[in-house]
């Protein structure tokens, strides 16, 4: 392989795997803050695809339908927490699960109530459009927008847990919720505010992979299962851990896909088998 | 004066029954000592007065007001801090983050506020950028009563402090409670009878989610039939 | 309990049975084949009930057993000229050491653990089903055709299935009310105090995990025997979904629940899916709602009806057990606490 092939295998490889970490960031911050495993999580990703594109063709402007569009999403999960996530906590978490599972179909049903059941091309604006050279080889705009918009996602978030007093709420409250409210601290504002982020980044996740693979009703169960390999990968609970899964399947499925075509679909079984036969309790887990 | 009173507070945990009817009062500047064996709702006790485990009937009155019925995050509000049993320090957070979100009011940590706790607890100025995790279980401690510091509380509930300490760290402590009685009124839960006995005013002895009986801490440093029989002195 | 006592109790049920046990005489080869998916199904709904009601864990790809139990009867018969009934010792073995290996993987972590690892499982025996690899062996996306029939006549089948479903419901309700069934129920409710009091909670994990795959494996297999076909459908995540709405809408933890969920989704898809191109989203929301208002399912409207009826007698008997339960238990938490510290 020479190497200008392997640096273009690579940098696909990154940017998928900067997809993955967008869909399955939102996931991972709402499990380890809530420990609910939002099954919606996939049917979010997907009416980001969906309500972005659309709002994008409607608004005739980029930005605007991307930031609306994610912003609305983010709503929705917010606006599921608040009515119905508030009724279950404290009792058995599987009924949790069960409502987030309940609400894929609704969800996926809507998606092709709106805009129906056949498969839509995405339309690239202009700027997506187009090569550019690295490294003697040609790379594609879009790869970059993604791979940019990634690093944009990760330093955000960075800032947010690291830098602010909502950020030091929200580690603290993952360890430990009952001391978080014996300061004094209205956790179940924060759980809202995290499941509104969680919605967000899967809008934004769904958003990016819409001008990656187009749209279409399934996309929301297929990407469910990628994101729950990655953070079972990653380690049940573990933020970081996800994000480095993330980055290992995109470059896995790359490589894989690369070498061995035919068995690129299971790829991120492929590693996910080999992690749990190691460590079972996935890179970074600690449940 | 009395700054806290329950009557006849009931606490359920998952079905169990139990606070089965505390009565106590806590008087105000004093510092109140919860003592007897474990599994007598001695921690139960304190997380119902914070909320964490509502009372299901009864009375808990802080200066003369009903707070049984408030919310967990509310009741700080009123000017009560918590030191609990496991210290529960945020492991991720560094001590200074871990004082930083203890603060109600502002964004940061009072400048006189912040001398006060560093005169009280002077090795915390070395460990600001320490994270909990890597704290030992006396510095642990330490951070969690400044922790209940950094607000000027009037109530300050504290939870065994001297739990796992060695000796020299437990006599830091008596030293640092004794500073801070000064200031606000204490309600101590212990099981170190000597350590409690140095610095109470008045003792509370619990039996079964009940409290068996009461009075001043000199009455019962000299009756040891009590002693006995409840403490296993 | 003398006969009469026996028919007041169970009158509703001997009503159904007798209506089952004529439906044949009088209806169309249709209706028989719609009766006997929802007696399979139903057989696969109570090994999920199993696991989901009484065990408390969620596998999002129970359908990994009922596609193993239905390709391995199909394949053994097909290729191995083996009869139905001598396929069926293979399945259970089978289905068990799946059930066993997927357990020992998962159920020392958290439950979702479980719950994720076995969607991921299912979707890829999905694509190992479907793959150009296995194509000469499974038939891909056809499938297998052209079973052997087991009996003569869709009416001995049909009774084949009603006897498979009666004998499955007296099974499973057996293992659910004996000691280790009971010991399940209260490492649902609480594992913690389970370990505490010395359980070993995985153990009796695993063994519900295997009990109800086998059981999951044998529906499959009967599922083949009665279609005289397999597809790959019967692994992929539309056979999953189908029996986590049958469980959860019947009514989870009560065995006969899902059989009455079986019959009612069936019944939907087979005659209401064609009217109502959106069933699936107002299902979705029937779904939410039982989640939310109606843990116990649609039977525990039946069951709550039933206890209005209830002699204050019995609810004297319920009383008292629960005051001696809670100060009993109530004990054993304050020596836990005892030891913790």
């Amino acid at each position: 392989m020479t190497s200008q092939l392997f640096v273009n295998i690579l940098l696909s490889a990154l940017s998928l795997g900067v997809i993955y970490f967008l869909l399955s960031s939102g996931f991972a911050l709402v499990f380890s803050l809530l420990r609910v495993s939002n099954f919606s999580h996939g049917s979010l990703i997907m009416w980001g695809a969906y309500l972005g594109v659309y709002l994008v063709e409607a608004f005739s402007n980029f930005t605007l339908g991307l930031v609306v569009s994610v912003v609305i999403v983010g709503f929705f999960l917010a606006l599921v927490e608040y009515f119905l996530f508030r009724r279950l906590y404290g009792g058995n978490p599987l009924f949790e699960l069960l409502l987030t599972f309940g609400l894929i179909f609704i969800l996926d049903e809507a998606v092709k109530l709106v805009w129906g059941a056949a498969l839509i091309p995405v339309n690239k604006p202009d700027f997506l459009k187009g090569t550019v050279m690295i490294y003697g080889e040609p790379f594609a705009v879009l790869r970059l927008y993604i791979l940019s918009l990634g690093v944009v996602v990760c330093a955000g978030l960075y800032l947010l847990l690291k830098k602010t007093k909502l950020g030091l709420i929200i580690t603290a409250g993952i360890e430990n919720k009952e001391m978080v409210r014996a300061l004094g601290i209205n956790i179940n504002k924060v759980f809202t505010f995290v499941c509104w982020l969680g919605g967000f980044l899967a809008g934004l996740g769904g958003f990016a992979l819409a001008y990656f693979t187009g749209l279409s009703p399934e996309m929301g169960a297929s990407q469910l299962l990628n994101v729950l390999v990655i953070v079972v990968v990653g380690g049940l609970g573990s933020f970081m851990g996800a994000a480095i899964a993330a980055v290992i399947m995109g470059l896995a499925e790359a490589f894989i896909g690369f070498y061995l075509p035919e068995m690129a679909i299971l790829s991120s079984f492929i590693v996910m088998f080999i992690v749990l036969g190691i460590k079972p309790s996935g890179l970074l887990g600690e449940v | 004066m009395n700054i806290l009173e329950m009557y006849d507070v009931h606490t359920y945990i998952a079905g169990f029954h139990i606070l089965e009817g505390v009565t106590l009062t806590a008087e105000h500047s004093k510092l109140t000592i919860l003592l007897g064996r474990n599994g007598s709702g001695k921690t139960t006790t304190i997380k119902t007065i914070m909320g964490l485990t509502p009372a299901s009937s009864g009375e808990i009155l802080f200066q003369g007001k009903q707070i049984q019925r408030m919310r967990d995050f509310e009741i700080p509000w009123l000017g009560i801090a918590v030191v609990p049993e496991g210290r529960d320090v945020f492991s991720d957070l560094t001590v200074e983050e871990n004082l930083l979100l203890a603060v109600r009011k502002g964004k940061k940590i009072k400048k006189q506020r912040l001398d006060y706790i560093l005169d009280i607890f002077p090795p915390i100025k070395d460990l600001f950028k320490k994270k909990g995790k890597n704290l030992s279980g006396g510095e642990k401690q330490m951070v969690a009563v400044a922790r209940a510091l950094v607000n000027e509380d009037e109530l300050l509930l504290i939870d065994e402090p001297t739990k796992g300490l060695a000796p020299i760290m437990v006599e830091s402590m008596r030293l640092a409670l004794a500073e801070i009685k000064k200031e606000a009124t204490i309600i101590l839960v212990e099981q170190n009878f000597e350590f409690a006995s140095s610095i109470a005013d008045h003792f509370f002895i619990m039996e079964h989610g009940k409290v068996a009986c009461s009075g001043k801490i000199e009455d019962l440093v000299h009756d040891e039939a009590i002693q006995r029989r409840y403490l296993g002195v | 309990m003398s006969m009469k006592i026996y028919f007041q109790r169970y009158w509703a049920g001997i009503v159904i049975l007798i209506i089952l046990a004529l439906l044949p005489l009088f209806s169309s080869e249709y209706t028989k084949i719609v009766a006997m998916q929802i007696f399979i199904f139903g057989v696969f709904a109570i090994s999920y009930d199993i696991l989901l009601g009484y065990t408390g864990i969620a596998s999002f790809g129970h359908a990994i057993f009922f596609g193993t139990g239905a390709y391995v009867s199909a394949l053994m018969m097909i290729k191995a000229g083996y009869s139905f009934w001598a396929t069926l010792p293979f399945v259970i073995v089978i289905c068990a050491l799946i059930g066993l290996l997927i357990g020992f993987l998962t159920l020392r972590f958290a439950t979702i653990y479980f719950t994720i690892v076995t969607l991921a499982l299912g979707q890829f025996c999905y694509f190992l089903l479907t793959n150009a690899l296995t194509y000469q062996y499974t038939g891909g996306d056809d499938g297998l055709h052209g079973i052997p029939a087991i009996l003569q006549t869709k009416t001995q089948m049909y009774y084949l299935a009603l006897a498979f479903l009666l004998a499955m419901f007296f099974i499973a309700k057996k293992i659910v009310s004996s000691p280790p069934g009971k010991t399940l129920v209260a490492i649902r409710e609480n594992e913690f105090r389970a370990k505490m009091i010395g359980y070993n909670v995985l153990n009796y994990r695993l063994i519900a995990l295997v009990i109800s795959g086998v059981m999951a494996g044998l529906a499959g297999s009967m599922n083949a025997a009665v279609l005289k076909s397999v597809f790959p459908s019967f692994m992929g995540a539309g056979t999953t979904i189908d029996v986590i709405l049958m469980t959860i809408l019947g009514g989870m933890g009560s065995i006969l629940g899902p059989v009455i969920g079986a019959a009612l989704v069936i019944i939907c898809q087979q005659y209401l899916s064609s009217y109502f191109e959106w069933w699936l989203m107002i299902f979705g929301i029937i779904f939410v709602l039982v989640v939310l208002f109606l843990p116990q399912g649609l039977i525990g409207i039946f069951y709550r009806l039933k206890d209005k009826n209830n002699t204050s007698e019995q609810k004297l008997k319920n009383e008292n057990y629960n005051r001696f339960k809670n100060h009993f238990l109530g004990k054993c938490f304050q020596l836990f606490r005892r030891q913790d510290s």
